[in-house]
């Protein structure tokens, strides 16, 4: 999917046309009058299905995934895929010591141009013991989106379409596992959501996926989600700090997951309030396992004198954090604005040398 | 006459593919499992079969033996399904024809089998042992027949002795893909090597029948088996990558029997093992190839197992394909573990080794050796379970403490109580399913 933004429409300055089909539409129009495409609503796009040639010998032919030459896993889009809409934008990475990238990002923003922006942002980390995790991670991530977006336009509150959505997420990886033999090890993924609208954000998660409040401003940075793991469990309880709880061996074993088998109990959410301007991160553990505190992981985004280059340039800076420190697992980050809007008020978040947020794609 | 349906194979890997940063050997087991014939209105696939009965003068001492052969010769006369092609041989220093008279099959009815019973009954024995020669009949009897699953049954209760071993692995080798061959020797002078060998190379079974009463029950087992195959020429074809070195591939269940000597080349960066025929049965393959070792993070596919079955005209169809993965990761936990099946394998092929071994030393007078593989036998069998294999160690060990394999050599050892545990030596028995993580 293109971003209409990114192409100059043909003929007179107030003619638009529809993403869907190319049919002029009129600027007060909510869906495609031809096709039904939805206006308001820019997404992401998924990772890119070109084939690349193989890393290691050059081959271009590829069976079962694998180089017909030299065996190595074929080289996947999904390697690191970067996307950008302006007030939304994501960067996700393999890192470097896993084979392949079983996160999966999704994101949408909802009437941009009116009174009522919305921005939605789902991260899933497949579950590495479960096999195909990343078709888990997708799946999961495209249909909660869908859901919370179809929700969101027809008015439903976030807190309730957010756990709806990530109830059909988890019903969508359930029958996939259909196609599995063993459903104890069939595909399965941990999910992070937030609906970032005027005075709230609301947070969905099951596992270990994040989302932070990064402040603007000096205000008071926070993480927004607590972890389904032991860990998880102690610092939520006060018991411990963050780099104390994470110290025992299985401090990282999740205890809630979206697949097969999956505890019953419905997804946590969670909605917080911002006193100013700020930034909305939601990443995988290949993130905030090097980075975890929130006041770091705002300066590290630049929300501090360094400069502001805008969010897709955060996004890539954060990544390069986590890749710096070892790439010990595969690194999701998206960030969002917050208000939702690419209006001066975001601008003014960052620091007085920094730029607007850019329109431009930076997609590969 | 209908083609009838190929039968459904199913391919399953079980291996750990983690391995730490600066290794390449990846080792897997390839489980097949095959639903056998999909019967039809012809009752299944085409057949042709061939017995070979042993009419040295030996098989008259006892004479229970040539009688006995005689019988189960009968038995597995009856059991051959009607219409397939058959033939009986009588072997000595030569091949001779029993039924028909000439050279080639004859379909199988009342008739046929009537009159190759009553050609059977008059068998006597008288001469000596050339089974290159008996080979070599039976694959120009099947000559015409390629289309057909060709199975034969050799029985023997001598050495070859009137020809030399290089005679009889020139004829091995001539009918090696041409015909499988379940090889039986009865009572306690013929050459458990010399069968193995043919066996090995004709993919069929060997045993000893040490009493001649159970021979007309093996027999009709046999033929039996036979007659259940679904399709012949089954390969497994093994592609691995560039660079890469296929170290083994043994079929490690129901018996052991090592295939890296029979690749064909089939593609620059693929080879064909050979199988034989397969009816409704589960077989279990060791795949070890070295692979150029990766970094932590790579993933490289180390082998592609396929099954194909070749046709008449020489076209290979796929009938089930499993993957053989290399992942390298730092996580020592993952790297260091075993997989079950893996590890349940390379002690059976060890086991089967160590009492060959161990049987060859106390042959030749070497009695410390002896002991020391029979024990380290008797230890593996122990600890995996193999209990017939086990039941046949005690009659030729005294075994103090099977957990550290602690055993006193027997001093007297009845003949076919030896034999039979080298025959049986490459039997495995499998290990529970279920750790594919491993």
């Amino acid at each position: 999917m293109t971003d209409p933004r990114t192409q100059a429409p043909p003929g007179p300055p107030d003619a638009r046309t529809c993403s869907g089909c190319g049919a002029h539409v009129l600027p007060g129009d909510g869906y495609c009058e031809e096709c039904g495409t939805d206006l308001l609503v820019r997404r992401n796009a998924p990772p890119g299905s070109a084939t690349l040639p193989c890393p290691d010998c050059g081959g271009t032919a590829f069976t079962d995934g694998y180089c017909d030459n030299c065996g190595r896993l074929a080289p996947s889009p999904r390697d690191r895929w970067e996307r950008d809409l302006g007030v939304v934008a994501g960067v996700s990475d393999r890192g470097l010591r896993h084979s392949r990238n079983e996160d999966s990002m999704a994101f949408a923003v909802i009437g941009e141009d009116t009174e009522y922006p919305a921005i939605v942002i789902v991260v899933c980390d497949g579950v590495s013991s479960s096999i195909d995790p990343q078709r888990a991670s997708q799946l999961a991530a495209n249909t909660t989106l869908d859901h919370l977006v179809r929700a969101l336009r027809q008015g439903e509150p976030a807190p309730a379409s957010t756990s709806a959505a990530i109830q059909s997420a988890q019903q969508a990886v359930t029958t996939l596992a259909e196609e599995y033999r063993d459903r104890s090890d069939a595909p399965s993924c941990t999910i992070a959501t937030a609906v970032v609208e005027r005075g709230r954000v609301t947070v969905g998660w099951v596992g270990d996926s994040r989302v932070y409040w990064l402040a603007a401003d000096g205000g008071v940075s926070r993480r927004l989600t607590d972890d389904d793991t032991w860990a998880g469990q102690l610092i939520a309880g006060g018991a411990v700090n963050e780099a104390e709880a994470y110290k025992a061996p299985h401090a990282h074993a999740i205890l809630r997951w979206i697949g097969p088998d999956a505890p019953p109990e419905p997804p946590h959410v969670r909605d917080f309030a911002p006193e100013g301007p700020g930034l909305v991160l939601a990443c995988s553990d290949g993130l905030w396992n090097y980075v975890w505190d929130a006041a770091d992981l705002a300066g590290l985004a630049g929300l501090t004198a360094n400069g502001w280059s805008g969010l897709a340039a955060a996004c890539v800076s954060l990544t390069a954090v986590a890749l710096q420190g070892g790439g010990q697992d595969n690194i999701t980050t998206v960030l969002a604005y917050y208000p939702p809007t690419a209006s001066p008020e975001t601008t003014e978040i960052v620091s007085s040398n920094g730029t607007a947020p850019s329109d431009e794609g930076i997609e590969p | 006459m209908s083609t009838p349906t190929l039968p459904q194979f199913t391919v399953s890997v079980y291996q750990n593919e983690f391995l730490p940063e600066g290794a390449g050997e990846v080792n897997a087991i390839v489980t097949v499992t095959s639903s056998g014939a999909v019967a039809g209105p012809t009752g299944g696939a085409r057949a042709a079969q061939v017995i070979m009965v042993d009419c040295s003068g030996s098989m008259d001492y006892p004479s229970a033996k040539m009688s006995a052969a005689r019988q189960a010769t009968k038995a597995a006369i009856d059991a051959i399904r009607e219409g397939v092609p058959f033939a009986v041989v009588a072997g000595t220093h030569v091949a001779r024809m029993v039924f028909p008279t000439t050279e080639y099959l004859v379909p199988a009815d009342v008739s046929t089998r009537a009159a190759a019973k009553a050609a059977v009954d008059r068998l006597t024995a008288g001469g000596g042992t050339a089974i290159s020669q008996w080979l070599s009949l039976a694959d120009r009897l099947f000559t015409g027949h390629e289309d057909a699953i060709r199975h034969a049954i050799l029985l023997t209760d001598g050495k070859d002795e009137h020809e030399s071993p290089d005679d009889l692995a020139l004829a091995i080798a001539r009918c090696e893909g041409r015909f499988t061959c379940d090889c039986r020797g009865i009572g306690t002078d013929w050459v458990v090597a010399e069968l193995r060998r043919i066996a090995g190379g004709l993919l069929g079974s060997v045993d000893i029948v040490a009493d001649p009463i159970n021979l007309a029950d093996d027999f009709r087992a046999m033929v039996e088996g036979a007659m259940g195959k679904a399709v012949a020429d089954v390969r497994l074809r093994l592609w691995s990558p560039q660079g890469s070195t296929i170290k083994f591939v043994k079929q490690v269940a129901p018996t052991v029997l090592d295939l890296s000597g029979r690749r064909l080349q089939t593609g620059p960066l693929a080879g064909d093992y050979p199988t034989g025929a397969w009816g409704a049965e589960s077989r279990d393959y060791h795949v070890c190839v070295a692979v150029r070792p990766g970094s932590v993070g790579d993933e490289m596919l180390a082998a592609r197992a396929s099954l194909v079955s070749i046709d008449g005209s020489g076209q290979a169809q796929v009938l089930g394909q499993g993957l053989v993965r290399a992942v390298w990761t730092d996580d020592a936990a993952l790297s260091t573990k075993m997989n079950r099946q893996v590890a349940h394998y390379t002690g059976q092929a060890e086991l089967a080794d160590v009492i060959q071994a161990g049987l060859e030393a106390r042959k030749v007078g070497d009695y410390d050796t002896a002991t020391a593989k029979l024990g380290r036998a008797v230890q593996l069998a122990a600890a995996s379970g193999n209990d017939d294999t086990t039941r046949l160690l005690s009659k030729v060990v005294d075994v103090e403490d099977p957990a550290t394999g602690t055993v006193r050599l027997k001093a007297r050892v009845n003949d076919a109580d030896e034999m039979a545990l080298d025959t049986r030596s490459s039997k495995t028995v499998r290990v529970g399913k279920g750790n594919s993580q491993g």
